[in-house]
């Protein structure tokens, strides 16, 4: 898509010079021919294939029921976020998100006050944590290791520091390794 | 300026074409708001999208055709030419616009 | 000898007119300057005053490039970065970009028309206060430290009374809503003007291109600035007194506002566009030699914009958890935006290429136009694509789309216009060993500036942040961006310069140094308050032309209508809309004050709200609409005339006693305003029935059938009154008891309305289905007290005179807005009666 914006880019402006330094040079093509072809057929070519790709690639990351994959909860407050995991009891881990690697997450995303906006740039696009509505984000890391995670909607004084780790583990040890933070975590509460 | 003055009510055809445009995507999206809410069957839900739309095509569609045919009432000048001209175009524009950002998004899936 | 001896009397002759002319149009010395209503006198104030925010939102735009060079920067504490980066967007967008767009419109429209001023000048200087006292609230809370900081999109419940407790957000709401008030009132009176005000003969295919545009963009003010109003208003109402519309905990949703905001705000940014690609229409064929290329295309290019402009808003909220279904939507329109502005920008290609370009400073920032905006439309493509915009949404990837769209389609053609009008303001040109540099620094500042932002946003850098640590790999391209934004600062600093030395030195130039073809140019430079002397006629200016200069001088000498006085009228003529046939003599009201008292006393509503004294607001808004009713009194004329010779052997009618007069094409464009904020009323309504956590069968509405009814008989009673004293003036006969009537229902139907308000189940501070019952209601009991004031308007011009059977309008004017008033209180009535309906359909859902 880069790519191709470059290639466009280069086009018009090449075009924009040479019907300046060149006067003349344009004008064995029709004035309509100019617009039909710059004004229609080019964007059709470009947007029409652009537009079928964008729908099917969106398509396959949603959070689609089919699967089931594993639940965590992630909930934003000013300025910090609280990941629960349904599927280990009433496990709470504060500022790092535990996930195992190879298999698909789902994320639910919510608020306790403003919107937040949940995100791991370098393992998915980014989702709203919205008061009063809970949203799905379907993620997967490939490999085992430490990720960073940034609150990415504006929500006040602390917004720049609203991140988190995302700790990624072998997916065999991540249930020992879960509950061993969230016990050092309890534990340092106290 | 012999030509009879074309009647100050035909601009309204202007923005005629494009009005039924965002009714489509109100009503479209209005029902996939409401079947999401409801939880419709999906089929249910695509039908009755499918349908909006056709409705909305087919008000296009005999739009076009009556005004391609009722130029008369535009008067004869260069006014009425150009704005029969751009009426019917911007009829077909609404319709290739409302086929292209209704149609396709029908496929993809509904409430997530 | 003899052609000499006839230019001499000619020149006398137009020194004779110019005098009698400037006696009735020139606004006084000193003080009189506050009661200036004349086009060319506010559209330049409008300008200065607009670059005058500009500077001060782009010094605040350094302050943030200041605090991001460096990671860890301690230059501001994340709370004035707040505050000063949502005040940099509010006023770029707000009080530089809207009004610049429409300073040029009213300065330039009636010109290019061929007409001496627009329809309704009392309503332009309105506009201009308020947009002046609305930016001076907004500029002094950010001296006091006490401006908005909850980003220019204020999304609530951060900017919510609960996480914004300090009066920064109600400055936001009260002096945006203030500035729009001013931005409608102008968008009603440019597309009146330009339907009803052009010179004779310039029918609709003969109109300049320019008009189209701005007549296109004027008609989306209309429909895009009532969302948001509603949208403020609802959220000031929720933080002043507690009714919860977007407070998720008590049945509003914080999304609610997000539609609200976007609904208006994307087509913002096409208004912003569509008045410089206006520009950029007009300026590219002047230098292509040739005219331009596919001017009916482009007209329903701009009108398709203009339409799918609206129906995009929610690419803006791609992440908010819409289905893709939906989303898809509004991404494919987003995507085929881009088509009519292929069309645009390849008509212009397509005009240089069939021209001779000649090559002049202006075309240097058409230059920098096309480089910049190409990009910033590729990258918007770009982000119209649903998975892109998830990884790019709120990152400077998006700072930088937006840059290169909005700053850059705004800056660059607005310098390109600059050069080539100032010479009409100033009458001289540039002195180019300054423009020349000036625009290099600018466009390479520019581009060092935001091109970087396109690779921190990739890297993954969020918008609105106000540090960074400094090990994510963003130093040396925040650093490089921040230079950047110097040289552009010192780019625009020479710009500056640039103009105000060619105030002072520039070379003299007499009409028309371009050779256009627009009438614009058809006058004395630097133009005289009645524009022109006597009014072109477009279809036969006799070989005459614009270019060659000899359209001017027959003008002058008052050739064209209406060249001489009458009465010490201000006079300009009315048309058909399509044809441009003259069809009346439009008498423009004088210099006065009176919009200047008004939009001191809206100040003094809002300020008075601002400060929580909520009585006194209230007063003082009735004093507001007083001072409307009083301006009322003056307009018009207190006899009839009949035809009245207009020149060239054509006689019309005064504006008072013509079918069709400007004020009735106004009152329906306000009612389209306000019907669109009424829909989104609606639409609020019904999107919390489905969307709102919160809502659920367990609430128990319970509206009062019989007020409902009582409500809406009342309204059709006072419409029909309307009806029997419209008849009984164009009759001859006596009105009073119809009047009275009306009144008397409009005071039960407010009556009704204010009872069912004070009974409404749940309470409105509880929840927001109670609430929004009470605000579908109170716009019911708005509009009859509305009412009321014309009915009050009507028994006062009837005594003094202003209304006879052959001058109705004013009875008209009452009948469509009652009839308004019965169509919308039925609605409102019956969505408010459904209510239990739909909340016990909730039941039903899984
Ligand atoms: C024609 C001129 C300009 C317009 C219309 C404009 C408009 C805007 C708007 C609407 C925002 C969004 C603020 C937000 O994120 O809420 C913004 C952000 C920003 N602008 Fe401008 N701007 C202009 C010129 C400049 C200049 C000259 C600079 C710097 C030299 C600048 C620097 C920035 C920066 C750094 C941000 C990001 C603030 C943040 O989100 O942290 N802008 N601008
Ligand atoms: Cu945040
Ligand atoms: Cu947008």
């Amino acid at each position: 898509m880069l790519a191709g914006s470059a290639i466009l880019f280069l086009l018009v402006m090449t075009l924009f010079v040479l019907v300046i330094r060149r006067p003349g040079w344009g004008s064995s093509v029709s004035p309509e021919r100019w617009l039909v072809l710059g004004g229609l057929v080019l964007p059709a070519v470009v947007l029409l294939p652009l537009i079928a790709y964008a729908m099917i690639a969106g398509e396959r990351l949603l959070p689609l029921p089919g699967q089931a994959p594993a639940r965590i909860e992630a909930i934003g407050r000013q300025w910090a976020w609280t990941f629960r995991y349904p599927d280990h009891g009433a496990t709470e881990t504060k500022g790092v998100l535990h996930m195992p690697a190879g298999a698909p997450v789902d994320i639910l995303v919510s608020s306790q006050d403003v919107i937040h906006a949940f995100w791991i740039p370098r393992l998915a696009g980014k989702i709203d944590a919205v008061p009063g509505h809970v949203n799905r984000l379907r993620i997967q890391a490939d490999q085992p290791g430490r990720y960073a995670g940034q609150c990415s909607e504006f929500c006040g004084l602390d917004h720049a520091s609203m991140r988190f780790d995302v700790v990624v583990h072998r997916p065999e040890e991540f249930s020992a390794a879960l509950a061993r933070a969230a016990a050092s975590e309890g534990s340092q509460k106290k | 300026m012999r030509e009879r003055p074309v009647p100050s009510r035909q601009l309204w055809w202007l923005a005629a074409g494009f009005t039924v445009w965002c009714s489509a995507l109100v009503v479209l999206y209005a029902i996939q708001g409401i079947g999401c809410a409801f939880a419709w069957p999906t089929g249910t839900l695509r039908l009755w999208l499918a349908v909006a739309l056709l409705v909305h095509l087919i008000v296009l569609g005999w739009m076009w055709r009556d005004i391609a045919r009722a130029s008369p009432d535009f008067g004869s000048g260069p006014t009425g030419a150009l704005l029969h001209w751009a009426v019917v175009a911007t009829l077909i524009t609404a319709l290739v616009a409302t086929v292209i950002t209704l149609g396709p998004p029908l496929l993809l899936t509904a409430c997530i | 000898m003899s052609e000499s001896a006839d230019q001499l009397s000619q020149g006398a002759t137009a020194l004779r007119l110019h005098r009698q002319l400037s006696a009735i149009w020139a606004t006084g010395p000193g003080i009189q300057r506050l009661a200036a209503v004349n086009h060319s006198v506010i559209g330049i104030r409008m300008m200065v005053t607009s670059f005058v925010f500009f500077a001060i939102a782009g010094v605040l735009g350094m302050l943030t490039r200041v605090q991001l060079a460096t990671p860890n920067s301690g230059f501001m504490v994340p709370e004035t970065y707040n505050q000063v980066f949502t005040m940099h967007g509010s006023m770029m967008l707000f009080l530089f970009a809207i009004p610049m767009v429409e300073s040029f419109a009213v300065y330039l429209t009636p010109k290019i028309l061929g007409t001496r001023d627009f329809a309704f000048p009392r309503l332009t200087a309105y506009g201009y206060w308020c947009y002046l006292f609305g930016g001076t609230i907004l500029t002094v809370s950010l001296i006091v430290g006490v401006a908005p900081n909850s980003g220019w999109f204020m999304y609530t419940p951060l900017s919510s009374s609960a996480f914004t407790p300090g009066i920064n957000s109600d400055v936001w709401l009260l002096g945006v809503t203030f500035v729009e008030i001013s931005a409608l009132s102008l968008a009603v009176e440019i597309v009146v003007s330009i339907l009803k005000m052009r010179a004779p003969g310039m029918s609709l295919d003969r109109m300049p291109i320019f008009a189209w545009y701005i007549l296109v963009t004027a008609m989306m003010m209309i429909v895009a600035f009532p969302p948001l109003i509603l949208g403020s208003i609802l959220l000031e109402v929720e933080r002043a007194f507690g009714l919860p519309f977007f407070d998720p905990t008590r049945g509003g949703d914080a999304l609610l506002w997000q539609h609200l905001f976007w609904l208006f705000g994307h087509p913002d940014v096409y208004i912003i566009f569509l008045p410089m690609a206006g520009v950029l229409s007009t300026i590219i064929p002047v230098f292509a030699n040739r005219e331009l290329v596919g001017y009916r295309a482009i007209v329903v290019a701009i009108i398709a914009l203009a339409f799918l402009s609206f129906g995009i808003w929610v690419h803006h909220m791609f992440t908010v958890g819409i289905p893709h279904l939906a989303l898809a939507f509004f991404s494919l329109g987003s995507a085929i935006v881009a088509v009519p502005t292929a069309v645009q920008i390849f008509a212009w290609l397509a005009t240089l290429a069939h021209g001779r370009p000649r090559w002049d400073v202006p075309m240097l920032y058409v230059f920098g136009f096309f480089f910049i905006f190409v990009m910033g439309g590729l990258t918007g493509v770009m982000l119209a694509m649903v998975p892109f915009d998830w990884q790019a949404h709120d990152t400077y990837f998006v700072v930088a789309h937006m840059h290169y769209v909005v700053a850059g389609a705004l800056a660059f053609p607005m310098l390109a216009a600059l050069y080539y009008w100032l010479p009409l303001l100033t009458g001289r040109t540039a002195v180019h060993r300054l423009s020349v540099p000036a625009f290099w620094l600018v466009f390479i500042g520019f581009n060092m500036t935001f091109f970087m932002m396109h690779l921190t946003g990739l890297r993954g850098m969020p918008r609105r942040i106000h540090t960074y640590s400094g090990d994510e790999g963003w130093n040396w391209l925040n650093l490089l961006s921040s230079v950047g934004g110097f040289v552009m600062t010192i780019g625009f600093a020479l710009v500056v310069i640039d103009l105000v030395v060619q105030l002072r030195y520039g070379r003299r130039v007499r009409r028309n140094p371009w050779g256009s073809t627009t009438l614009e140019w058809a006058m004395p430079i630097p133009p005289a308050p009645y524009a022109f002397a006597s009014i072109p006629d477009v279809g036969t200016s006799g070989g005459k032309s614009t270019a060659s200069g000899d359209l001017a001088t027959s003008l002058a000498s008052g050739e064209g209508y209406l060249g001489s006085t009458r009465n010490g009228w201000q006079e300009a003529l009315g048309v058909h809309k399509t044809s441009g046939v003259p069809d009346q003599l439009i008498v423009l009201p004088r210099p006065t004050y009176l919009p200047l008292y008004t939009a001191l006393a809206t100040a003094a509503a809002v300020l008075a709200m601002l400060f929580k004294f909520y009585l006194l607001s209230l007063g003082f808004a009735l004093l507001t609409a007083g001072l409307f009713v009083l301006a009322g009194q003056s307009a018009g004329l207190s006899r009839d005339y009949g035809p009245l010779p207009v020149g060239r052997g054509v006689s019309v009618p005064p504006h008072t006693e013509a079918a069709d007069a400007p004020a009735w094409l106004a009152l329906i464009c306000a009612l389209v305003a306000d019907g669109t904020l009424f829909t989104s009323l609606l639409f609020g309504t019904f999107y919390l029935w489905i969307a709102a956590p919160n809502w659920s069968a367990a609430i128990k509405p319970e509206p009062d059938l019989m007020l409902a009814v009582g409500t809406c008989v009342t309204l059709l009673v006072a419409a029909l009154a309307a009806r029997g004293s419209l008849r009984a003036v164009s009759a001859g006969g006596r009105a009073g008891g119809w009047i009275g009537l009306a009144g008397l229902a409009l005071l039960a139907a407010i009556a009704t309305a204010v009872w069912q308000i004070a009974g409404i189940v749940p309470h409105p501070r509880e929840h927001a289905l109670g609430a929004t019952a009470a605000a579908l209601t109170f716009y019911v009991a708005l509009h009859a007290g509305i009412g009321v004031l014309f009915l009050i308007s009507n028994t006062l011009r009837l005594g003094a005179g202003f209304i006879s059977p052959r001058r109705v309008l004013d009875m008209r004017l009452t009948r469509l807005w009652l009839d308004y008033t019965l169509v919308t209180g039925i609605i409102a009535m019956g969505l408010v009666l459904a209510l239990p309906a739909l909340v016990a359909m909730l039941g039903g859902r899984p």
